[in-house]
């Protein structure tokens, strides 16, 4: 029993709370983030046991829970809640995955480390401790991640759910098939056949499931039967400069945010990390006066250096529609490379630009009737016939 | 390059991609499952059978049955055979 799974559910909401603790235990619904669609996309038990639910208007959420407070995502405090979060845990095991599919979802491996923090509930008490208890994590232990996930879904908030080894199947045959790492179709096609829970999807014949869910049905079959095999993959720590401006006065004009980027970009090419480097990736974000937020990741095809990555960044800039004034700048690039390390192709082996391949295209079909180039194109691929999804059409069709 | 908007795609400029490859399988008579696949003058002996699943699609028009056997070879390669269960011929396609 090695593997612990530390979980926040509705995260995006607690790191709103963060500002209004006093709003803990009232019905919160989170809204779009900015230009989104004025829909819900979370919502606490207590909004939803008034009937508010994911993907309905805020009007109708409104007059469903009329006390329900309206909350709006804010990305940069929520990466830098579960970067602290993370950073917390890595203090107790250096092995700590952050799943990329559901925000405030932390596994980390415990191998080897009993010795250090005692028995696994005592182990995962002390990996509580290190989130702050607004945020309500729970945690779960097992022999591998799935069953160590379905877990903390299923503790209480502060507590910690252990499964012995031996009553994995049994533990994990009453969970809910929402838990599986199943994309939304599937996940409703599973729940449209009947099957609700985890030991449902168990009973069947894996070739039955393989049949009608394909690759992704048969893993999430054998995770229902408790096999994960899985390990825990280590974030990576990438190499990364942050530089910050706060702005004198905040600043609404593009003039004034091209300036200040500039700024930005120079002052972290200065840096002794950035000497003779080029970068791949920036990060930008932006505080608004009215405590929201706004963030773009822009990466460059081509790493390039500083007069490339102001450039981009300006483009960027052009079509930005901010809802209020900018207070302060935060730039962080990664993706660092040395400037001088880039591979050049052999003559002959560029790759044409498309005008030059519909060029070659229409002089090849002049001169023989057909230019014999094709391209791959989508079909039906969702077909279950592999010779329908895709189609080979003449490229200049 | 992307294509005019309207603009129509002749039938004849389409080709297939990933179309069933007849082949030759000798297959158990009790299960059914095949034990041998002949290929270019090649026999390959099934060492384990993977997987097997049923694909019956399009009973409304030109009715489909399939029944598809991921095996593994004895020297090792995976391939994906089917069984046109109306035309009772075996094919090879990856799935």
């Amino acid at each position: 029993m090695s593997i612990a799974c530390v979980v926040i559910p509705h995260f995006a909401l607690r790191v709103a709370l963060l500002d209004r603790p006093e709003l803990d235990g009232a019905p919160l619904v989170l809204g779009p983030a900015q230009g989104g669609r004025p829909v819900v996309t979370d919502a606490t038990p207590e909004a939803t046991a008034h009937g508010v639910r994911i993907g309905i208007g805020l009007r109708e959420a409104v007059a469903l829970c009329p006390e329900a407070v309206i909350l709006t995502p804010h990305p940069v405090r929520e990466s830098a809640a579960a970067e602290r979060i993370v950073a917390g845990l890595e203090t107790l095991s250096p092995a700590v995955e952050v799943d990329t599919r559901q925000a405030g979802c932390y596994v980390v491996d415990l191998t080897g480390l009993e010795r250090l923090l005692g028995p696994p509930r005592l182990a995962a008490d002390r990996l509580l401790t290190t989130v702050p208890a607004l945020f309500r994590p729970r945690a779960g232990i097992a022999l591998n991640k799935f069953t160590a996930r379905v877990a903390a879904y299923g503790a209480l908030p502060g507590t910690v759910v252990v499964v012995e080894p031996t009553a994995i199947q049994s533990f994990l045959a009453t969970a809910p098939v929402s838990l599986l790492p199943l994309a939304p179709d599937k996940q409703r096609r599973l729940e449209r056949l009947g099957l609700r829970t985890l030991g449902d999807l168990a009973e069947l014949s894996p070739a039955a499931v393989q049949a009608r869910f394909g690759a992704e049905g048969r893993r999430a079959w054998e995770l229902a039967r408790g096999n994960d095999r899985e390990p825990v993959r280590a974030r990576l720590q990438p190499e990364t400069v942050s530089e910050l401006l706060p702005l004198p006065a905040p600043a609404t004009s593009r003039e004034t945010l091209l300036i200040a980027i500039k700024r930005l970009v120079l002052r972290a090419f200065d840096r002794a990390a950035l000497r003779n480097r080029h970068v791949r990736q920036a990060r930008l974000h932006a505080s608004l006066e009215d405590g929201q937020a706004w963030e773009q990741v822009t990466t460059l095809r081509d790493p390039g250096g500083h007069k490339h990555l102001i450039e981009a960044l300006g483009y960027r800039v052009q079509t930005l529609a901010l809802s209020g004034p900018v207070t302060a700048l935060t730039l962080e690039l990664s993706g660092l490379i040395d400037a001088t390390s880039r591979q050049e192709l052999l003559p002959g082996f560029h790759s044409r630009r498309p005008w030059q391949l519909a060029e070659a295209s229409r002089q090849l079909e002049q001169r023989f009737g057909t230019s014999g180039l094709y391209r791959v194109t989508e079909v039906e691929p969702w077909s279950r016939l592999p010779e329908r999804r895709h189609a080979l059409i003449a490229y200049d069709a | 390059m992307v294509a005019p908007a309207g603009a129509e795609t002749r039938a004849d400029r389409v080709r297939c991609l990933n179309l069933p490859r007849p082949v030759q399988v000798t297959v158990n008579a009790q299960s059914g499952m095949p034990v041998t696949l002949h290929e270019r003058n090649r026999r390959h002996v099934v060492e384990s059978i993977q997987d097997s699943w049923y694909v019956d699609d399009e009973w409304w028009r030109d009715p489909i049955s399939r029944h598809y056997v991921q095996v593994i070879l004895r020297d090792g390669a995976i391939r994906t055979l089917f069984q046109d269960r109306i035309a009772d011929r075996w094919f090879e396609q990856t799935y």
